[in-house]
């Protein structure tokens, strides 16, 4: 079931509440907490939403939840460090070995067949949604139980913290210990009509943000990236349409999914961490982490990378070997994280070729900021610098975008080599009389290019005129509102977990979002729902 | 908060981070320092445990989330 469907929307989820805040309280017979009713609701509604897809899912998340959930509380029991460590193993390994299977297996026979350059016979893996996601999610309450940051002995209550329904597709990432009291104290919760009013704020953002923007920008990325796969070659201006359409589709597309989540699990009464601060307005690649699937960053921080990073630099430290401290502290560790998370979006060489390039990113990002330190000249204070930074980072993220979506790596090399500008600059020849003149007359004032109206564009021109209407309000909204996080006005220490006590939608507010709300209805009759960039990861 | 190993961080953030204007209190946390990034963090954890002789664990590392429990923990080690 999609957040963007009717039958999500306006079957599921209104039952589900209603189910909720009504049924729940009423099962209160036998001696069971009222918070338990209201958990087994919700296990029941996300096991719902999730087998709709396929029910024979359903066993293989059932069977994850069972497994890690028994580990977890033979894991807590256990006191002996070596018993411990060797179940801890155990267990991230299971979870490793069913994401490989399901992920992985295709990829590694694929290529295994170009390597002997003979055919196996095997029949392609289907990948389960949301396995990428409820994977991490369990390995992080492994590590954490093994460290005696957090515990569980509710079945249930770590069902519904594995497969809690707004975030088990595509997260956000969260850790057991967040939301532990949360779903452990939900019959305590007070405010609810203020929960309930800004989940449905925070949703119908998302879901405009889904609807009306990123499906539109698809209807530009799609075409041009579809002929980049046929092996077309495309025009510069094309090309550059196509990858910034995508970059502003893919920063919707998920932005809107992960607001949708924490709305939807507001209007529970959950507090989920917010996923995205306005990554386009980074000013270095950094910062751009630190903005961008935050949950994901965070994860691979605290499970991957600072346990690398600070072997490899105790090794360094310890042999002396201080010409290759750099490379070992701080370029191995970098580049081989973000290259399994480039891996973790995907089996394919383009994503592992998508990770590695952020990770040389961060590299140059860091020996920069060293460099600018050593000689003692600070450019952050001038603000056409920072512009230029903010600038810097939009286009190399955007440029890393294109691996991220071409079909192999060929195809994102000639994509590449479109994006080139060359002397001679073609528009598309149905502009030929209409814009003419006034195209002749100004544009060849540009020195050095030349303009001339030869090529059929793969658009066409009424998409095209859309599509630069599109991307310009995309600019526009990315760095002149607001994000969805400064509803919660929050500190800089809540960053992503906003506490937000008082909200108020005024008048005009109210107006906005049901405007907003209906226009989404609308744009969703007579289409299949459009599914999400990140359900493939 | 102990002063003495309040000043000693105080000293090592400043090489590190270049503080200038921002103070350092028990609730600042890397969004208040711009150069408070994983790497760095890392090379802030070596600095550390060589100035007081400690040593931290990856998990301890990844906890610590503000300037007011880093010295928490310190304060702990050095007690041990």
């Amino acid at each position: 079931m999609l957040f963007n469907s009717y039958l999500f929307i306006l079957v599921f989820l209104p039952l589900t509440l209603f189910s909720y805040y009504y049924i729940a309280p009423l099962l209160n017979l036998k001696n069971i907490p009222k918070h338990q009713c209201r958990l087994f609701i919700l296990l029941i509604a996300s096991l719902i939403f999730y087998g709709y897809w396929n029910p024979k899912y359903l066993f293989l998340i059932g069977g994850s939840i069972l497994f890690n959930f028994f580990l977890g509380l033979k894991l807590h029991s256990l006191t002996q460090s070596v018993s411990k460590k060797f179940l801890l193993f155990l267990g991230v390994s299971f979870n490793l070995a069913l994401l490989a299977y399901f992920k992985y297996a295709n990829f590694f026979v694929e290529n295994l067949e170009i390597f002997l350059n003979s055919t196996i016979q095997w029949e392609e893996i289907v990948l389960p949604i949301a396995i990428s996601f409820f994977t991490f999610q369990q390995i992080a309450y492994l590590v954490d139980v093994y460290n005696n940051k957090t515990k569980e002995y509710k079945l249930l209550n770590y069902s519904v913290f594995v497969s809690f329904f707004p975030q088990l597709i595509a997260g956000p990432i969260i850790y057991h210990n967040e939301v532990k009291s949360q779903y452990a104290n939900l019959h305590l919760q007070k405010k609810i009509y203020n929960n309930i009013s800004l989940g449905i704020c925070i949703f119908i953002l998302g879901l405009f943000k889904k609807v009306v923007i990123a499906d539109t920008l698809s209807d530009f990325s799609d075409p041009i990236f579809l002929a980049n796969a046929e092996g077309n070659k495309l025009v510069f201006i094309e090309a550059w349409i196509g990858i910034l359409s995508y970059t502003f589709q893919l920063y919707f597309d998920f932005s809107g999914y992960s607001d949708m989540a924490v709305g939807l699990a507001r209007l529970f009464g959950i507090r989920l961490p917010f996923n995205f601060n306005s990554p386009f307005k980074a000013i270095n690649i950094i910062d751009f982490w630190k903005r961008w699937h935050i949950t994901l960053s965070r994860f691979i921080n605290d499970y991957l990378f600072t346990n690398i990073a600070i072997r490899f630099l105790r090794f360094s430290m310890k042999k002396n070997l201080t010409n290759l401290h750099f490379l070992l502290s701080i370029v191995l560790p970098v580049i081989i994280t973000f290259s399994l998370s480039g891996l973790w979006h995907g089996a394919s060489w383009n994503f592992l070729l998508w990770g590695t390039l952020h990770g040389f990113y961060i590299i140059i990002c860091y020996f920069w900021g060293m460099l600018c330190k050593n000689i003692k000249i600070e450019f952050s204070k001038n603000s056409i610098y920072r512009l230029f930074s903010i600038l810097l980072t939009f286009i190399s993220v955007t440029l890393s975008f294109v691996p991220f979506r071409a079909k192999n790596i060929e195809s994102s090399v000639s994509f590449y080599r479109s994006l080139i500008p060359t002397k001679d600059i073609s528009l598309p020849n149905e502009l030929i009389g209409y814009w003419q003149l006034l195209i002749e007359k100004y544009l060849n004032i540009i020195p050095y290019f030349n303009f001339n109206f030869t090529e059929k564009y793969i658009l066409s021109i009424e998409n095209l005129q859309n599509s630069f209407v599109f991307v310009t309000i995309s600019f526009f909204i990315i760095w002149s509102f607001k994000n969805s996080i400064s509803f919660a006005q929050i500190k800089n220490d809540k960053l992503i977990f906003p506490q937000l006590e008082n909200f108020k939608v005024n008048f005009l507010g109210v107006y906005f979002v049901y405007i907003m709300f209906f226009y989404c209805l609308i744009s969703l009759t007579n289409i299949d729902p459009s599914s999400y960039l990140y359900f493939q990861f | 908060m102990n002063k003495k190993i309040y000043l000693k961080v105080y000293k090592i953030f400043d090489d590190i981070f270049n503080l200038k204007k921002i103070k350092l209190k028990k609730l600042t946390n890397a969004n208040d320092i711009s150069n408070w990034d994983s790497i760095n963090n890392l090379k802030l954890i070596i600095v550390l445990e060589k100035e007081f002789k400690i040593r931290f664990d990856p998990d301890e590392i990844v906890e610590i989330k503000n300037v007011g429990e880093l010295i928490k923990s310190i304060e702990k080690k050095i007690k041990f």
